[in-house]
């Protein structure tokens, strides 16, 4: 059962829609400078007052990227008091990232201390007792890239504790926590599988879902 | 013919032909969008307003065995019952809407009478109306006198607890799940799987039994005994969840963001968006490196973006000049007398709608003019206009490359193409559950 495609001839789209879609992007990954820029370019009203926060957001999504979480926690603080105390899981997460950095930078005792002192509180919570342990593990191995907990070292796990941080930050402030894009994107893959699950047919192939089908080859 | 159109026509051989073929087909399209947007698209407007249950159905009850009331929400079975086809049932005056997550109705029993035989469930057209609902196929109903829930057959299923005098029952459709839902003095008891047969029409359906039972029925004219505003949102929040638990290809949001800017010309802001990505994390450049400028939007940006400027600053005469100069075989200057020719009998094949062709003639004509703005098509030119005609120029200046594979690339970046498929997919799905279920309206989503 193709998609009628009358039906999708159409289907109009709202400017001011997409544009806001796009501004969702742009904010909520801090682009302040290209907000700017397509505020300008499309006449589009301003948005509201969090773009003050957007440069704070900046440096506490930089610092945690690169791994260093004492500042970034220094700075969300700042922020947004409380924070961390409400999200326990997260700032689990961000203290395990300074402990990786000195682990990194084969400091070990400070490590240790640093973890004893810092980490295994959490250990009091049964959920926290096996990550724990993982990130122990660490220091058992000369080189600990080539454990078999290397992802904890990886770009990857950092930029999700950092993408996390965001999204709290975000949500503290009462602002949604996900771009529109991403819930669009998300959205259109479920109804695919739906359409596709109940009718075991192939829906028609727009440029977008062979975008999407590229995009994700490309990067494998 | 006129002779500056025979030069083209000769300098560029079959080329301009098809470039005037695809011009046209441009203005085409962004003229129909125009009057898409400006007329409540289908997407965006409010549904059809479904008439719902409102009282009860005083013309095919099972009239004899029950008496309806004259405000017709309420029933009672006055005689003594013999055996099990004199039920007194009665099906709401309307089906129940189905444009919409959930359906929902309510009984008060007020007197159980004799063995308190009472049902609430929802039945199709057809239905034998001397039977309790659930008694037969294509039927539903919980009853009050052993609590189960009946679906076609004559035993039923464990479902709840019993309910008597003084009980709030209610009964509901969820489309989203496919389920009836039943509750009982505000809590709810249970659901169960709506069977696929019984995808017709469903009418809200209440049965009495023996001697002096005596129901009351509420559309939604009085407040219910059950929250299920509250409940709606529980649904929808599952919805939701299911959603959100989708992973997405890594920076394919990025990749959305960026070509919209190049479709659309904001060269400025792209620049401003490269270099700020640039600081981010690496992914991102591995995303510039592959490209996935099949049909090279990069064509012509600064001019895009230049042109795209001017035209929003009204400033139509250095808008004109630059494109004569950059792309003369847009520009049909002089054509004015053809293009209002080809506007008659061209367009009038696809406008069925009266009073559109001169707003069309309108349009083709304007591109046509030395001096647009004080020709008598210059009311296009105003301030609200001046996007679509941005849009118009740029999809036309796309269309020169030799690079384009096909049309739809010059039309709509690739995020527009999502908002149109994500539309188009979500009215496909509704229409394969037999129109059940809420249309999709971006502006929850936003």
């Amino acid at each position: 059962m193709d998609v009628d495609p009358r039906l999708y001839e159409q289907i109009a789209v709202n400017d001011t829609d997409v544009h806001n879609i796009i501004m969702s992007y742009l904010v909520h990954n801090c682009f302040k400078e290209t907000v700017e820029s397509f505020i300008a370019c499309t006449g589009m009203k301003q948005p509201s007052d969090y773009l003050e926060d957007m440069e704070k957001r900046k440096r506490i999504y930089q610092f945690a990227l690169e791994g260093n979480a004492l500042k970034a926690i220094e700075l969300t603080e700042q922020l947004a008091t409380n924070l961390l105390e409400k999200n326990k899981d997260l700032h689990f997460d961000l203290l395990s990232l300074h402990f990786v950095e000195l682990v990194c930078s084969r400091k070990c005792t400070e490590a240790l201390e640093f973890a004893q002192m810092k980490l295994t509180p959490f250990g009091k919570e049964q959920k926290y007792v096996e990550k724990l342990e993982d990130f122990m593990a660490l220091l058992a191995y000369e080189e600990p890239e080539k454990s078999p907990m290397f992802h904890l070292l990886s770009l990857e796990y950092r930029q999700h504790v950092a993408e996390s941080l965001n999204r709290a930050i975000l949500a503290h402030g009462n602002h949604p926590t996900y771009t529109a894009m991403e819930r669009l994107i998300q959205q259109t893959t479920v109804v695919r599988q739906c359409l596709n699950q109940e009718h075991a047919k192939v829906i028609h192939q727009t440029f977008c879902h062979e975008y999407l089908v590229q995009r994700n080859s490309k990067l494998h | 013919m006129n002779s500056s159109n025979t030069n083209n026509g000769q300098s560029n051989n079959g080329k301009s032909s098809r470039l005037d073929g695809i011009n046209r087909d441009l203005g085409l399209y962004f003229l129909e969008l125009s009057r898409l947007r400006s007329s409540a698209a289908p997407t965006e407007m409010e549904e059809d307003e479904e008439e719902a249950p409102k009282e009860l159905n005083t013309i095919n009850s099972s009239g004899g065995f029950l008496v309806v009331a004259p405000d017709k929400l309420s029933v009672k079975y006055t005689t003594v019952n013999l055996h099990g086809h004199d039920v007194g049932v009665v099906q709401a005056n309307k089906p129940a809407p189905v444009k919409r997550l959930l359906y929902y109705f309510e009984i008060y029993v007020k007197d159980a009478g004799a063995k308190g035989q009472i049902a609430i469930g929802f039945t199709n057209e057809g239905f034998k109306m001397r039977r309790q609902p659930g008694w037969e196929v294509n039927s539903c109903g919980y009853h009050g006198d052993d609590g189960l829930l009946y679906r076609g057959q004559g035993k039923g299923d464990a479902f709840g607890p019993t309910y008597t005098t003084g009980d709030t029952v209610g009964g509901g459709i969820n489309y989203a799940s496919q389920e009836f839902f039943f509750t009982k003095n505000g809590v709810l008891v249970g659901t169960v799987c709506k069977e696929k047969e019984m995808k017709g029409r469903l009418f809200p359906t209440i049965a009495v039994h023996s001697q002096n039972e005596e129901v009351h029925v509420n559309f939604g004219q009085k407040k219910f005994a059950f929250d299920l505003k509250e409940y709606e949102a529980q649904e929808r929040l599952k919805r939701q969840m299911t959603i959100e638990k989708i992973s997405l290809p890594p920076n394919i949001s990025y990749g959305l963001v960026r070509s919209y800017l190049l479709h659309y010309g904001y060269e400025d802001t792209l620049n401003s968006f490269d270099l700020a990505s640039k600081s981010t994390i690496p992914p991102v450049y591995i995303a510039q490196e592959n490209g996935f400028d099949e049909q090279d939007i990069g064509y012509a940006l600064n001019q895009r973006k230049i042109l795209r400027q001017l035209i929003r600053n009204g400033e139509i005469d250095a808008a004109i000049s630059k494109l004569r100069d950059w792309y003369p075989q847009i520009v049909q200057v002089g054509a004015l007398e053809e293009a209002v020719k080809y506007g008659r009998i061209e367009l009038a094949k696809f406008f069925r709608l009266a009073g559109f062709d001169d707003l069309v003639q309108d349009c083709v004509a304007l591109l046509a003019y030395e001096h647009p703005q004080e020709s008598c098509v210059g009311y296009l030119l105003e301030e609200s206009q001046r996007d679509l005609v941005a849009d118009t120029v740029n999809a036309m200046i796309l269309s020169t490359n030799p690079n384009t594979q096909d049309m739809e690339g010059c039309l709509q970046s690739y995020l527009e193409r999502l908002l149109r498929q994500l539309t188009a997919c979500c009215l496909e799905r509704r229409s394969a559950n037999g129109e059940q279920g809420e249309a999709f309206l971006l502006r929850r989503v936003l």
